[in-house]
This record gives C-alpha cells, structure tokens and sequence, in this order.
C-alpha cells in the first residue's frame, strides 16, 4: 500500500482513493483536484524521490491524498480545493522546490499538471487524463511549469 | 451497486409495455434520445417519469457522461439555488467555501430535473438562461460558468394552468416543452396489466425467494377493474404485498373496499385540486371569501371605501390594498 521508497501512496491505492473521492465530490457537491508532478531533470539517486515526497507532504494539507505514480511521477489529489485555489497551491509547491537546496546543494525544478473536477471534467477517467495531458504540456514547455486546463480547453 | 443496475436494466425495458400508447413513446423516445433537444416528461405519479429519463440518457450520445438527477421538490426553495447552481465562498453565512452547482456535474452529460413545476419562480429565470446561453453565475460569483448538458424534466402538474396562474414562467415552458412525452396513467391502458402483473410476480418471486406462479383470472379481474390512482407504482407494490404476504385474496379484498374512493376514470387528471398545496388551497380560499365579503360591503356603501372599510373593521390602507389585490373594480 505504501510504496517503500519515499513513503507515499502506491499507484493502485492512490487511483483507487482517486475515484472514492469523485464519487465523494459528486454526491456532496465539492471540488476536487489532481496534480501530476516529475522532476525536470531524471533523479540521480533514491534520496532525492524521497526528499521530493517529504516536500509534497509538507506543502499540502494532511487530509490531501499523496501517491507514486510510476518511478519518477507523483500524484497529489486536493480535497475541497477548487481551481483556482489549486492553482495558487500548485504555484507555491513550484517556487518552493525550485528554492530548495536538495543534497549536494544541487538546485532541481518540477513540471506540475493538473486538473479540477467538476470545474474541468465531469468523471475521474477524463481528470486522470486531462492531469497527464497537462503535465506532458508543461514538460514540452521547457520544465518547471504549472499547467492548467482552461475551461474551454476542457 | 450491481444489482440495482441490473434491474434498473430491466425495469427500463419494461416501462414500454405492450399497449399502443407506450409503443409510441418508446418509438418517440428512440427517434429523440440522441439529439439534444430538451424533453419535458408529464404524468401521474407513478407513471414512470424517472424511467423515462433513464431510458433517453441510456440511449443518447451522453451515454457515458455523466446524468445528474435533482428532484425539485425535496429541496426547499432557497436551497435549490446553491445545489443547482453552486456558491462561491462568502456568497453568504456559513459559506465557508465554495461549492460547485449540480449543473457543473452535468457537464457534457444529462440533467434531469424532477418535479420542476415545484421550481420557485426566481429560480425559473436563471434556469431559463442556462437553457439558453449554458452559460449561470455560482451564487456570489463573477464569473460565468459554462455548460453544455442536456435537460429533461419532469413533472406531474398541469404545467399550462400554471403559466396561465403566472406560477411558471411561460418563456421557460416553451423551452422546456419542445418535446413532451405525456405518460397515460394505468387505468387509460389496463391492457398492461396482466403482463405487468406477471413481469412483478417474476421480478419480486425472485428477490423475495417466494415463488407464486399466477394470479387466479378472479382475482385478476379486481386488478383489471381497479381505477390504480398510484399508477404502476401502485401496481407494484401491491404485487409485492401479495408475494410477501402470501396472500393473494386478503390482498386485493382490501383493494376491493378502497374502489370507493376511485377516481372517475374520464375525469381530467389535474382538475381536482389544480395540484395546489393544502396551504395554498387554504390560502385562495381565505382570499376567496374575502374578496366576496369585500364586493358585498362595497356594494351596500355604493363603493364607498371609508365607510365600507369601518364596517369591515380595517383601515382604509388595508381595504384599498385589498381591492386591488383581489382585482375588484367598480363596474365588477
């Protein structure tokens, strides 16, 4: 359940508490927003993954959901956060890392994507491939980028 | 989860039953369901109204999307704006933070609105122009939120009275009602009956592990004869009274007795009580022998309001205010 290099959730538990909480969203009327994040630049050893995960949950709040996606990619589900809030969120986590002296006071920067449910997609299949779209838009734009869907795009 | 899929699958073949009338809705609902034109289903209770959305969402284009359903009437009024149309955060007391409307759920899929003649009116306008722009404020917002979704409604009042008593907007109906899809009550298609009596015993036989293979042609004919003011509902129920209890006679004896209270069939459906509350029928009333006790006073004072006001012991404000609202005018 837990994935055993940097603490956070795995994939599978984190997709699946990912549409628990549309479900939730949808029948109590709240927002609810998935961020995708990877590192600019591929990690050169476990510590810095780990460092990253120890940020990430810093940075949000204890009741927001943390998860592994694949070796390099994190996932952050925001409750209750709507796109606009999300985006201030997401902008300060950019800032923060870019800021942050990681080990061997090297200087790293992240790619964020995300998306806002219901405000962009109405189901937890297009969020997790809007979040993805999104993510590989701010990688293409050069790295340690936040994008965000407008509602058109949507 | 899976079970109530499962019947909700069946049940939305079944409320085509066998007669012609539902044999031309579902041929209408096959030729509608993937456009987006918006439909407005009418019925008694009990009729189905629900199914019939089902069944357009189910065989529309916005299948997969998502289909949000808001019944009208179990929100109270004030509520039914902020869970239609969402807040912004401070929009108000206790808006701590911001919620999205029902509409935004909707988004690329269906709405189905139940019970809408139930709608406030200030509620209507705003409905109105999402149906037309698709395009609403949250409550408190400054910007525009856009959606595209299709609308049903539904609806067991008479919503033509209604806009002819001003308690719906007119503008709103007409884009409510470019397709309406009347469902007849029971008792104008009996021939259902018996398969619909079958199709439950089969249905509720299964669930409730009681098997009971038929009903007696007697007892049959009571069902058949029955006037079924709950409609298909009804219907049910009563079959599944008769499974669980085991008792087919006691049953439908105690349905023989309640044939007194039956309503006429031919009688129009919405003419008893317009579909007013029991509040609002108090209150027309009240209004009602005002108005008469108003035009008699007037008229003993030859429409001399000082005068007629002391005899009816209120002010002169009062009686004025009174005259105008209940529309009586000299020559009247």
């Amino acid at each position: 359940m837990i994935d055993k290099e940097t603490n956070v959730l795995e994939k599978r538990f984190f997709n699946y508490l990912a549409d628990l909480e549309i479900d939730r969203a949808t029948r109590y009327q709240n927002f609810v927003t998935l961020f995708y994040l990877e590192p600019d630049l591929e990690p050169d050893n476990g510590a810095t993954l780990d460092t990253l995960a120890k940020i990430l949950k810093e940075e949000f709040r204890t009741t927001d959901i943390i998860g592994r996606i694949n070796h390099v990619r994190f996932g952050v589900i925001l409750l209750y956060s709507d796109l606009q809030r999300s985006i201030v969120a997401g902008e300060r986590l950019r800032k923060r890392i870019e800021d942050y002296l990681f080990s061997e006071k090297k200087k790293r920067t992240i790619s964020l994507g995300g998306a806002c449910f219901p405000i962009n997609v109405t189901n937890s299949e297009d969020l997790i491939s809007l979040a993805g779209r999104m993510l590989k838009l701010a990688k293409n734009k050069g790295g340690n980028t936040l994008c965000f869907p407008v509602k058109e795009d949507s | 989860m899976l079970n109530t899929k499962f019947t909700n699958k069946i049940d939305n073949q079944w409320i085509f039953g066998n007669s012609d009338k539902m044999r031309a809705i579902n041929e209408i609902i096959s030729r509608i369901a993937d456009t987006d034109v918006p439909v407005l289903v009418s019925g008694e209770n009990g009729t189905g109204k629900e199914l019939v959305a089902n069944a357009i969402q189910n065989r529309s284009l916005r299948k997969k999307k998502p289909f949000v359903k808001v019944s009208c009437v179990s929100i109270p009024g004030d509520l039914l704006e902020s869970e239609l149309f969402g807040y912004e955060k401070g929009a108000f007391t206790g808006a701590y933070q911001s919620k999205p409307g029902r509409f935004e759920f909707a988004h690329m899929g269906t709405i189905f609105l139940d019970e809408i003649g139930d709608m406030p009116l200030s509620l209507q306008a705003k409905l109105l122009r999402v149906l037309q722009e698709g395009e609403f404020f949250r409550l408190g917002g400054k910007d525009e939120v856009k959606v595209d979704t299709r609308l049903i409604s539904a609806t067991n009042r008479n919503l033509e009275e209604m806009v002819k008593d001003n308690k719906f907007r007119e503008d709103l109906f007409h884009r409510l009602n470019v397709i309406r899809i009347q469902l007849p009550p029971l008792r104008g298609r009996k021939e259902e009956i018996p398969s619909l009596v079958q199709y439950f015993l089969k249905k509720y036989g299964k669930e409730y592990n009681r098997k009971i293979e038929s009903i007696s042609d007697e007892n049959l004919d009571l069902l058949y004869n029955y006037s079924w003011p709950g409609n298909i509902r009804e219907l049910e129920n009563t079959i599944k009274k008769i499974i669980v209890l085991g008792d087919e006679g006691a049953v439908l004896k105690r349905l023989a007795t309640r044939k007194s209270i039956e309503k006429p069939v031919d009688k129009p459906v919405f003419d008893d009580f317009n579909g007013y509350s029991l509040k609002e029928i108090g209150k027309r009333a009240a209004l009602d022998a005002e108005k008469k006790a108003i035009k008699k006073v007037l008229a003993q004072t030859r429409w001399n309001r000082s005068q007629a006001a002391k005899i009816l012991k209120i002010s002169y404000k009062t009686l004025l205010y009174k005259i105008k609202e209940s529309g009586l005018d000299r020559g009247a």
